[in-house]
């Protein structure tokens, strides 16, 4: 079936193809008119592209890939190097305090292993008994519009844990335009993505716990700096 | 001795422009192919999905590729067909030979790959148009190339494309008009390819796809495609040579 429906549009224009590209009599007057008349709407076409391309609608905000990618990197490296004080704090989205007497807590992500984000944890010189979570998060870039999921993390504290919830999925859809592919011809590879765009921006949650706390925690999900 | 004398140019010369008359509608069957593909690319030529942290990402892509692919299927078809008895037979009407006869024809199919090229690159800002008028709201991209040169070069490739595609045309035509089974075995053929060797890495599809089409120099593309074509269209004129008059 699926072999079926691979081949059907190639068979369908074969036929189609065929049908039409019928000899007949000379008197191709019609043929002419209609070539002629698609190329004219062709023209018309292209001249109304370049005035749309041209257009600035001068509402979105826009950022390269490269820039987002260097965003993105930089983020990382400061937040896994302790120098928090580092961080652009326009890319902090969400900040929390959390009172905790207690001399051991456990740190739960039940939902962050599949399309999870890094959870960094950091010890204070002092023991102040307040916790500090962070949420940063650096700007995606898709085919040049900046994109961020409107939505955060969740830190529920109960007793003895810190539960950290993943925002809900924001459905992002997006329309582009996109060269044909004899464009791409003398690119190493013709691919249909040659030049399109789409780097994610990184998203991290950074802890400050007291001193002397007990952490429980699994390793592969949350880990610590400067240690 | 003869009071009229004719050159062979000249004879392929009054062939061509007699076929571009005879022969018009194949480009009012290209309007048709054209504006097919452009309504079969409203729904987006291709798409691509990503999830991360707090998003899924979803992003289709608007294009021409699906126009510019049909309208090489109409290049090898209008190929086949020239060498169908009733095209051939139309070069009788002219002091002609096989060799004159092929080249006009091969003339023919360089205009129309012209045409094909041409209108199928600029099809693409039709497309687009009435993807921004019609159906979305927010486009990302101008899917417009760089500048002038790569427009040209990309339009370029598009016609040499058309042109290659319609060359095996040519070649299956003649083929069919020499063995008569060809007509049978050479798709039955292309096909069976298709599914015994699917599109696993090194197969003969692909290294056909990665000599001609991941070729990075231009000058280098442009001469497999002409280079291919006229040892194509060569092989064709010689079977066409081992027909039978008027056959």
């Amino acid at each position: 079936m699926s072999m079926f429906l691979m081949f059907f549009p190639v068979v369908f224009v074969l036929v189609l193809a065929t049908v039409l590209v019928k000899k007949r009599p000379l008197n191709g007057k019609g043929d002419l008119w209609l070539f002629g008349g698609y190329a004219a709407v062709l023209l018309f076409s292209s001249a109304l592209f370049f005035l749309i391309a041209g257009e600035d609608n001068g509402t979105d905000e826009e950022i390269s890939a490269e820039i987002a990618e260097q965003e993105a990197q930089k983020l990382q490296a400061a937040a896994r190097e302790g120098k928090d004080e580092d961080i652009n704090k326009d890319y902090r989205k969400k900040q929390w305090t959390f009172e905790y007497e207690e001399s051991q807590l456990s740190i739960e992500t039940p939902d962050n292993s599949v399309n999870g984000t890094d959870i960094l944890m950091e010890r204070k010189e002092e023991n102040d008994q307040v916790i500090e979570a962070d949420y940063y998060q650096t700007p995606s870039s898709i085919e040049g519009k900046m994109a961020e999921p409107a939505r955060n993390p969740s830190i529920q504290q109960t007793e003895t844990a810190l539960i950290i919830r993943n925002p809900e999925e924001d459905r992002l859809e997006y329309s582009a335009f996109k060269e044909e592919f004899p464009f791409n011809q003398g690119s190493e590879k013709i691919n249909v993505f040659e030049n399109s765009s789409l780097v994610l921006g990184s998203t991290l949650i950074y802890l400050r716990v007291p001193k002397d706390l007990n952490v429980n925690m699994d390793s592969y999900q949350v880990q610590y700096v400067n240690e | 001795m003869y009071l009229t004398g004719n050159n062979a140019a000249k004879i392929i010369w009054q062939q061509y422009l007699f076929k571009m008359k005879a022969y018009v509608s194949v480009f009012s069957s290209l309007v048709i192919i054209q504006l097919l593909g452009i309504l079969l690319s409203f729904s987006g030529t291709a798409s691509r999905g990503t999830s991360a942290y707090g998003m899924n990402i979803n992003i289709t892509y608007y294009s021409a590729d699906m126009v510019i692919v049909f309208t090489s299927i109409w290049g090898f078809i209008c190929a086949l067909l020239l060498t169908t008895t009733a095209y051939r037979e139309d070069g009788f009407h002219f002091v002609t030979n096989r060799i004159s006869s092929n080249l006009s024809s091969v003339a023919f199919l360089f205009t129309a790959s012209i045409a094909g090229g041409i209108t199928a690159v600029f099809s693409g800002f039709l497309l687009k148009v009435l993807v921004y008028y019609i159906l979305a709201d927010e486009i990302l991209g101008t899917g417009a190339a760089a500048d002038p040169l790569t427009f040209a070069r990309g339009m370029a490739t598009a016609v040499l494309i058309i042109f290659f595609i319609s060359s095996f045309g040519y070649l299956a035509g003649m083929m069919a008009q020499w063995y008569r089974w060809f007509a049978f075995i050479l798709p039955a053929a292309l096909m069976g390819l298709l599914i015994v060797q699917g599109a696993g890495e090194g197969t003969i599809l692909q290294v056909f796809y990665r000599f001609f089409f991941e070729e990075a120099s231009t000058f280098l593309f442009f001469s497999k495609m002409i280079g291919s074509a006229c040892i194509i269209f060569a092989a064709a004129m010689f079977l066409s040579n081992q027909l039978e008059v008027k056959k």
